[in-house]
C-alpha cells in the first residue's frame, strides 16, 4: 500500500514523502480524521526547540493527538469504517508504567507522528469509540491529564478538598475538567492571567488572576499546566500558597531550567511529581469518561478554537500559523 | 453504488525492457496494478472494482489478483476495448447487465498505471460527480504547450493560464454516461476512434467539472518513469 507522509524537515517547512507501508496480522490500517495541534508539535514547527535538538528529530512527522477511521483490521477483528482514537506510544518492555520506559517510543517527539494520509498501527495502539465525534481529539490531552490524577492519588497524603490549577492554556482547562468529572465536591481553582481565557473556565469554583489573589485563598494540592517562562512564577506561587504535605503535580513543559525555592519545599513537606504523556490504559479511561460524561464531552467541546480542513500541503502551513493565534486548540479535519 | 474501472487495457509498447504489459510489472514489491487497486480497495465509498485488461492477459490478470487481499471488496477483471474511451464504454455495458445502473451509480474510472492516486482524489472525485455529474482530473501544466500540426513548424502557443495537464481519475454518474454512450452509438460516433472521452462528452454539450491533481498522480510509460516512481518509494517503510 502506497501512503504518504508530511514531515517537517526543518522550521515552518514539510515536505511530503510517499513510500509502501508494511502491514502485518496484528495491524490495523487508519487514516486519520481529526488531529489537534499541540503546543509541543507548535514548538517543532516554529523552530524553538533548541537547534542540536532540531537536527536530531528532524525530519519528523508532527501531531500526536488523532483520531482515525479504520480502513481494514488485518486480523478482522475491527469493522472497517470504525472510528477509533490513536495512541501515539509505542511501548518498550519493561516493568515501570509504560510512558516512562526510557525505550518507549512516542509520535512526534522522536518517531514520526500522524501526520500521513493512511497508516499502519498494532491494535492496541487504535481504540475504537463510539462515533466521529470531534471531542475524542482530545482523548491524548486528557489521558495526560486522567494520567497525573492517578498518579496523584496514589501518593497524596491529605485530603482532596481543594486543588488549584496553574494555567489557563488548554492542558489547564482539561485538567480542571477532570478534576471536575474525578472529584465533582472539590473546590478546583483556575489560576491564570488572561481574562477572556479564564472565562471558558466556567465548571470551574472560582477563576483566579494571578495577580489579584484572595488573601485567604490556599489550595490542598496544586497542578503546575503553564510551562515555559511562566512556570517559574507559577511554582513560586504554589509554594506560597499550597497546604503543608500537599502534592504539586507538574505538567508544564520547559526549555529552560527554572529556579525552585527548595527551602518551602522542605519547610511544607510538600511532593512533587513529575508528569509526563501517558500510556494505553490512560488513554481508554479518557475515552470511556468521554462516552460516558455528557458533560465532560460537552465541555471539551468548547476547548476548540478552530476546526481547519486540511485538503493541500499549504491548508497545513495555514493551520500551524493559525494555531498560534488562538487561545486554545486548533483541530485540523484530515482531508489529505 | 460507486464502481471503479481500473483501466488496464494497455499493451504497453513503451517499456522496451519488458514483454509483458507495463502495469503488471513490479514496482518495488508488488506490481504496478496492485498498488493502484490498493488505494480503491480501501476506500470505503467504492463498492465494487471493475479491472479492464487486455482479452490475451484476462487469465493472467485473474491468476496474479488471487495473490493479493481485497479485504472483503467484490471484484471482477473484464476485457477492455482499444482504447480509453472504449473501455469506459465497456464498463458500462457490462455494470448495466450484471447490476443495472440506478439513478446515483457512479463510476470513478483510473488509470491502472498512476499508482500514486491518493484517497483525496477519490474522495473529491465521488463528491464532485455527486453534485455536477462528471469529473475530470486537471493539473497545472509547468511547462508551456505548443501547437504543431506537422511536428517541425510551431501553429500556435495557447495561452499558458488556461492549460490543464489531464490526469485520471475520470468520473461519470453513470446514468449520464449511459445516457450520453447511446446518443453516440445512435448517431454513429466509433468509440474505438476517440482516444479521450471528455472531448466528445463537451461535443455533446454535457458538463464536466475539475478536481486538482497531484503532480506524483504520474503516469508509468516508460522505463525512465518507472525509475522515477521506484525512486519516490525508497523511502524508510512505515
Amino acid at each position: 500500500m502506497i501512503g504518504r507522509i508530511y514531515r517537517l524537515i526543518d522550521a515552518k517547512r514539510i515536505e511530503m514523502k510517499q513510500r509502501e507501508i508494511k502491514c502485518s496480522d496484528d495491524s490495523v490500517l487508519v487514516k486519520p480524521s481529526y488531529m489537534a495541534i499541540c503546543a509541543a508539535d507548535q514548538r517543532y514547527y516554529l523552530g524553538k526547540r533548541k537547534k542540536e535538538i532540531m537536527r536530531e528529530k528532524l525530519p519528523m512527522a508532527l501531531i500526536h493527538e488523532a483520531t482515525g477511521t479504520v480502513l481494514h483490521d488485518y486480523g478482522g477483528q475491527l469493522e472497517n469504517g470504525k472510528k477509533v482514537v490513536l495512541v501515539p506510544l509505542e511501548a518498550a518492555e519493561g516493568k515501570e508504567k509504560a510512558n516512562y520506559r526510557t525505550n518507549s517510543k512516542f509520535a512526534s517527539s522522536g518517531n514520526d507522528g500522524f501526520m500521513r494520509d493512511m497508516f499502519a498501527l498494532p491494535r492496541n495502539r487504535v481504540i475504537p469509540v463510539k462515533n466521529d465525534s470531534v471531542v475524542y481529539v482530545f482523548s491524548e490531552i486528557l489521558s495526560v491529564a486522567l494520567s497525573a490524577i492517578s498518579v496523584f492519588e496514589s501518593t497524596r497524603r491529605t485530603n482532596p478538598n481543594a486543588f488549584g490549577v496553574w494555567g489557563d492554556g488548554s492542558m489547564g482547562f482539561v485538567m480542571c475538567l477532570a478534576l471536575r468529572c474525578k472529584y465533582p465536591d472539590a473546590k478546583i481553582y483556575s489560576f491564570g492571567k488572561t481574562v477572556r481565557k479564564s472565562r471558558k473556565f466556567s465548571f470551574v469554583t472560582k477563576t483566579v488572576y494571578i495577580d489579584n489573589v484572595p488573601p485567604d485563598l490556599v489550595v490542598d494540592h496544586a497542578f503546575e499546566c503553564v510551562g515555559d517562562a511562566g512556570s517559574e512564577i507559577a511554582i513560586r506561587q504554589i509554594l506560597k500558597l499550597i497546604l503543608p504535605q500537599g502534592t504539586i503535580s507538574l505538567l508544564g513543559v520547559n526549555e529552560d531550567a527554572v529556579l525552585v525555592n527548595t527551602r518551602k519545599i522542605l519547610e511544607k513537606g510538600l511532593i512533587i511529581i513529575g508528569n509526563s504523556r501517558s500510556d494505553e490504559a490512560d488513554f481508554r479511561e479518557a475515552v470511556k469518561l468521554i462516552q460516558e460524561n455528557e458533560l465532560c464531552k460537552k465541555y471539551l467541546r468548547i476547548l476548540i478554537s478552530e476546526i481547519i480542513e486540511v485538503k493541500t500541503e499549504d491548508d497545513i502551513y495555514h493551520a500551524f500559523d493559525q494555531d498560534v493565534l488562538n487561545d486554545f486548540k486548533t483541530v485540523i479535519k484530515w482531508a489529505l | 453504488m460507486i464502481y471503479a474501472g481500473i483501466l488496464a487495457a494497455g499493451i504497453g509498447t513503451r517499456m522496451h525492457r519488458q514483454d509483458m504489459p507495463k502495469q503488471f510489472l513490479p514496482l518495488g514489491e508488488k506490481p504496478i496494478l496492485i498498488h493502484t487497486l490498493e488505494q480503491f480497495i480501501v476506500n470505503q465509498k467504492i463498492e465494487k472494482i471493475l479491472i479492464i485488461v487486455p482479452d490475451e492477459w484476462k487469465l493472467y490478470a485473474e491468476d496474479m489478483l488471487l495473490q493479493y487481499d481485497f479485504m472483503g471488496k467484490e471484484y471482477v477483471v473484464i476485457s477492455g476495448g482499444v482504447n480509453k474511451t472504449e473501455s469506459i464504454g465497456t464498463s458500462v455495458d457490462y455494470i448495466d447487465e450484471m447490476w443495472q445502473i440506478k439513478e446515483n451509480d457512479i463510476l470513478i474510472a483510473h488509470d491502472a498505471i498512476r499508482p500514486f492516486i491518493t484517497q483525496r482524489l477519490i474522495d473529491e472525485h465521488i463528491e464532485t460527480v455527486k453534485k455536477y455529474g462528471a469529473a475530470n482530473t486537471a493539473m497545472v501544466t509547468n511547462d508551456a504547450i505548443l501547437v504543431s500540426k506537422n511536428g517541425t513548424l510551431l501553429d500556435e502557443v495557447p495561452n499558458h493560464q488556461h492549460l490543464y495537464a489531464e490526469q485520471t481519475p475520470q468520473s461519470y454518474s453513470l446514468v449520464k454516461l449511459k445516457e450520453f454512450l447511446k446518443k453516440i452509438k445512435d448517431r454513429g460516433v466509433p468509440l474505438h476512434n476517440e482516444n479521450e472521452l471528455p472531448r466528445l462528452w463537451l461535443k455533446e454539450k454535457y458538463e464536466m467539472r475539475l478536481v486538482r491533481g497531484e503532480y506524483f498522480n504520474m503516469k508509468i510509460i516508460n522505463p525512465y518513469d518507472l525509475e522515477v516512481a521506484e525512486a519516490l518509494l525508497k523511502e524508510r517503510s512505515a
